[in-house]
């Protein structure tokens, strides 16, 4: 049975239904096992070439939501559906080249014994690509998008800075030419001038590549300047959604409210 | 001598010619040069700058901690009108703590997890010999009221893992402010905090501050941290100063191509700048070299000229307490 | 183009004193010269003897080293009770000694480096089994092991590394276990499965080569541990027999003489300590390498 992955009829780059899930706690001999819900309930739709913003503390269950939405960590109940599939109806080899992560800290997401090169090439050997011209020719493509020179692929990720490990990192999530990208706060461990070269490249490479963001961050300026969309995020839940400049100058719920006015100081 | 009645027009800490080297084969590579700078009493003096730019290098040199490679030279660190270089060497290590505090970066790194809070905060106080044990603990009581620390007598005996990260840090503040110092250098206080955080630790420096008298040196990258507390301000690049001048001024009106260059890549939280991006400036921070001609920013600037590349660019005084390192007038470029 | 790099200290570790860093060099390179002129002599052994090793000659038994009175250059270090050339034992004891090391290694290292980076990586209760598979192998008394083995099979070199290979993996699982389980929280682990790898290539392309340096520090340790045993064994008559030279059999051999002639004692043991000190150093030296 071949599931085709694009399915016209939806403009919906990523569906969350009901999600939630529940991690237990507390002593399993003793006492019976207390479930707390990292994330409860939670419901939103991503449209296709959208930027949503994700905000929230932490502890507000926005890295599990994340990992939920990518396929690492499976719901305890509701379903994820990207492009109009539901997500564990997806093989993990498919699931590849629809979405695709960037985390936080550059370091710590590169192989520090690989060189760019091979951090580049095996996500395309995993997956098949099995021609050496094709694969060259797709590095350097992706290469020259986050503008890493390409006499530097042999160099390990230790001898680039952090703003550069982190264009390698986004590289990386692009070169199985995924449709959504979800970054978890790709910037923040970012110097402010670095932080405004990559959001600078994201939004060249959204406009290019034609990708849906999901873009998780504590940063209401960041959010301010790069998203259409904003869901809120407080104690598992999201407690304001809308379009970003509702949200962030017409807070509705409480939470909101305390977040915008402790930005604007 | 009672911190109420500080004298606040004469510098707490005077600073000269503050230097921190690296040896790398036969270079000597510069991660401060030369910097000079002045702390009042009941003011703050923000210290801004990337990573790269020096600013935690400097706060270390003033404490002579700097990590084992590097070494540390001034002409001259006044504090309280007393010269702590002696041999162009910084020595401070005996008023560490009581006349000059540090609040370090991590609260959860810098407290240690098998000792009492009291125990730690006591501490400074009985070595340098402040009073006795029942005088330390009055007065970390006394101080963990003041930092907003709900029901002071029980916390004190317990440990860093049962209070949260907002706690901690302000245990911290707390325990900086035993010895009563005249200046206080935090580096970093709120990095690691979430945001409603952020701005309760700002709020408390300020109100603090107002209180006790104490000069504070603030470093940060942050420059809505900046604005909240700082009074006076000196951006940093590449190891040297850049750009000096009250908060005000800069913020409103920046001198410095890298100033202004740096404030409009900061992300803006307001309906005009609503899905605009904040400018980048192309390139990256210089390594630190031994010797080098000219400007440091050159690469980077805008507003650079030839003339920018042939000598050192020293500070030049622009206004009243303003200075900045640059021979381009910004503002003449923007008429 | 100026400037790639950050500016932190951490860059500039290097250059923290040109001595210290020669000194981890030194003791690195020291443990290798040491490892490697042993290796040379075991290579070498038919060229650089002069007699066999096992060829007796009654008529010239205890004959005593070249330095002393009656000592001569034809049996440099003497003959044993047997009338053997001390220097071709203790040179082709070498053999024996270095081939140990590198059997026993062979067979324990790739045991408990799978079993380490299973349990480290999959925890839980794959975890669980195999901290108890190792938790019981730790109770083992290894001597005593060896001997109730050695006493149903008889002694042999072949028993004795078989024996030492399948007891002496121990130290790898559990570093390599430490090691991934650090390793499996980090990013570039996520982000492998990410895109799509299997936890079988996960473990070989992401896990191993972080991992392989702190294995090789093992490595040298083992050897010299399994040396170490050896000597012991055969001392005790448990490992390799009579006429094969090995140190802890040379031992053994001349304990009874040992009052008369002490160096038919003291020159095995010398050797013994010398290849055990070189591994040793260079594990040790590799390990501060690492740390760099």
């Amino acid at each position: 049975m071949s599931i085709p992955l694009r399915n016209n009829k939806t403009e919906c780059a990523v569906e969350c239904q009901s999600l939630t899930k529940y991690y237990a706690s507390g002593s399993r001999i003793f006492s019976k096992s207390t479930e707390v819900a990292a994330v409860s309930n939670v419901s939103f739709q991503i449209k296709i070439g959208a930027c949503t913003a994700l905000v929230g503390e932490s502890g507000s269950g926005k890295s599990t939501l994340a990992k939920m939405i990518l396929g690492i960590v499976r719901p305890s109940e509701g379903q994820v559906v990207l492009m109009g599939k539901p997500l564990d109806l997806i093989p993990r080899k498919f699931r590849a080249k629809i979405i695709q992560p960037v985390f936080q800290d550059p370091a710590g997401s590169l192989n520090p014994k690989h060189s760019i090169q091979s951090i580049l090439e095996r996500p395309l050997v995993v997956n098949n690509v099995n021609d050496p011209y094709e694969r060259q020719k797709r590095i350097n493509r992706i290469l020259e998008l986050v503008r890493i020179p390409e006499h530097m692929t042999g160099r390990k990720p230790s001898s680039f800075s952090g703003g550069q490990q982190q264009r390698i990192a986004i590289a990386r999530a692009l070169i199985l030419e995924p449709q959504i990208v979800v970054l978890d706060e790709p910037t923040s461990a970012l110097d402010v001038s670095i932080q405004a070269q990559i959001l600078q490249i994201l939004k060249d490479l959204q406009t290019e590549l034609k990708l849906t963001y999901l873009f998780i961050t504590h940063d209401l300026a960041v959010v301010n300047a790069v998203s259409d969309e904003v869901l809120v995020m407080f104690k598992g839940s999201i407690v304001e959604q809308g379009a970003t400049e509702q949200v962030l100058f017409n807070p509705q719920h409480d939470y909101t409210k305390v977040l915008t006015a402790s930005a604007l100081m | 001598m009672d911190m109420y009645s500080r004298n606040r027009t004469k510098p707490v800490l005077s600073a000269s010619g503050l230097t921190v080297e690296v040896k790398s084969g036969n270079d000597k590579l510069l991660l401060v040069d030369s910097v000079d700078f002045q702390i009042y009493g009941g003011k703050t003096l923000c210290l801004v700058g990337e990573s790269g730019s020096g600013k935690s290098m400097t706060a270390r040199a003033i404490l002579g901690l700097c990590p084992k490679p590097c070494q540390s030279y001034a002409n001259s660190l006044l504090i309280e009108d007393i010269n702590y270089v002696r041999h162009k060497r910084v020595q401070v290590s005996a008023v560490r703590g009581d006349r000059v505090s540090l609040i370090p970066q991590d609260p959860m790194g810098a407290l240690n997890p098998l000792l009492t809070i009291g125990r730690q905060m006591v501490e400074g106080f009985l070595y340098h010999k402040k009073g006795t044990y029942k005088d330390a603990k009055s007065k970390a009581l006394e101080l963990l009221s003041k930092v907003r620390i709900s029901d002071p007598e029980t916390r004190f005996a317990q440990y860093t893992h049962q209070l949260s990260g907002g706690e901690n840090q302000r245990v911290l503040i707390a325990m900086s402010l035993m010895c009563d110092p005249a200046v206080l250098i935090a580096d970093e206080p709120t990095t690691a905090l979430d945001k409603t955080l952020q701005l309760e630790i700002l709020t408390l420096f300020r109100d603090l501050q107002e209180a006790l008298g104490v000069g504070i040196l603030f470093i940060t990258h942050d420059f809505d941290a900046v604005s909240f507390v700082g009074d006076y301000v000196n951006v940093m690049y590449a190891g040297q100063i850049v750009e000096s001048g009250s908060v005000t001024d800069i913020m409103h009106s920046p001198a410095h191509p890298y100033t202004k260059s740096l404030l409009s890549c900061i992300p803006r939280l307001d309906q005009q700048n609503h899905g605009k991006l904040p400018s980048a400036i192309e390139g990256t921070v210089p390594l630190p070299v031994s010797d080098f001609q000219g400007c440091l920013f050159y690469e980077r600037c805008e507003s650079a000229v030839d003339l920018c590349q042939v000598d050192p660019i020293e500070l030049r005084k622009i206004d009243k307490e303003r200075h900045s390192r640059c021979i381009v007038d910004v503002h003449t470029i923007e008429e | 183009m100026r400037g790639v790099g950050n500016l932190s200290v951490d860059n500039h570790r290097d250059q923290e004193g040109k001595l210290s860093m020669w000194s981890k060099r030194k003791k690195f390179l020291f443990g290798l010269s040491i490892v490697v002129c042993f290796l040379l002599i075991a290579i070498l052994a038919p060229w650089i003897t002069l007699h066999d090793p096992y060829h007796q000659d009654l008529s010239s038994r205890l004959l005593l080293p070249f330095w002393t009175e009656h000592g001569s250059w034809e049996y440099p270090l003497g003959t044993d009770e047997l009338g053997r050339d001390y220097f071709s034992r203790l040179v082709y004891g070498a053999r024996v000694s270095i081939a140990v090391g590198f059997i026993v290694v062979a067979i324990s290292a790739p045991i408990g480096l799978l079993l380490g980076i299973i349990g480290g990586y999959f925890g839980g209760r794959t975890d669980g089994v195999i901290m108890f598979i190792i938790t019981t192998r730790l109770a083992l008394p290894v001597v005593l092991v060896t001997l109730a083995i050695v006493s149903i099979t008889g002694g042999s070199f072949v028993v004795a590394v078989l024996v030492l290979g399948f007891l002496f993996w121990d130290r790898f699982a559990i570093v390599t276990r430490s090691a991934t389980q650090q390793l499996r929280n980090k990013q570039f682990v996520t982000a492998a499965r990410a895109y799509g790898s299997s936890h079988a290539q996960i473990l070989f392309t992401e896990i191993m080569p972080n991992v392989v340096n702190q294995i090789l520090t093992i490595v040298s340790i083992e050897m010299a541990h399994a040396i170490l045993v050896e000597a012991a064994l055969s001392f005790l008559g448990l490992g390799v027999q009579p006429p094969t030279p090995s140190w802890g059999l040379m031992v053994a051999e001349s304990r009874a003489l040992s009052f008369f002639l002490p160096h038919l004692v003291t020159l095995p043991g010398l050797a013994i300590f010398f290849l055990v000190l070189g591994f040793n150093l260079l594990g040790d030296g590799l390990q501060s390498l690492n740390r760099r």
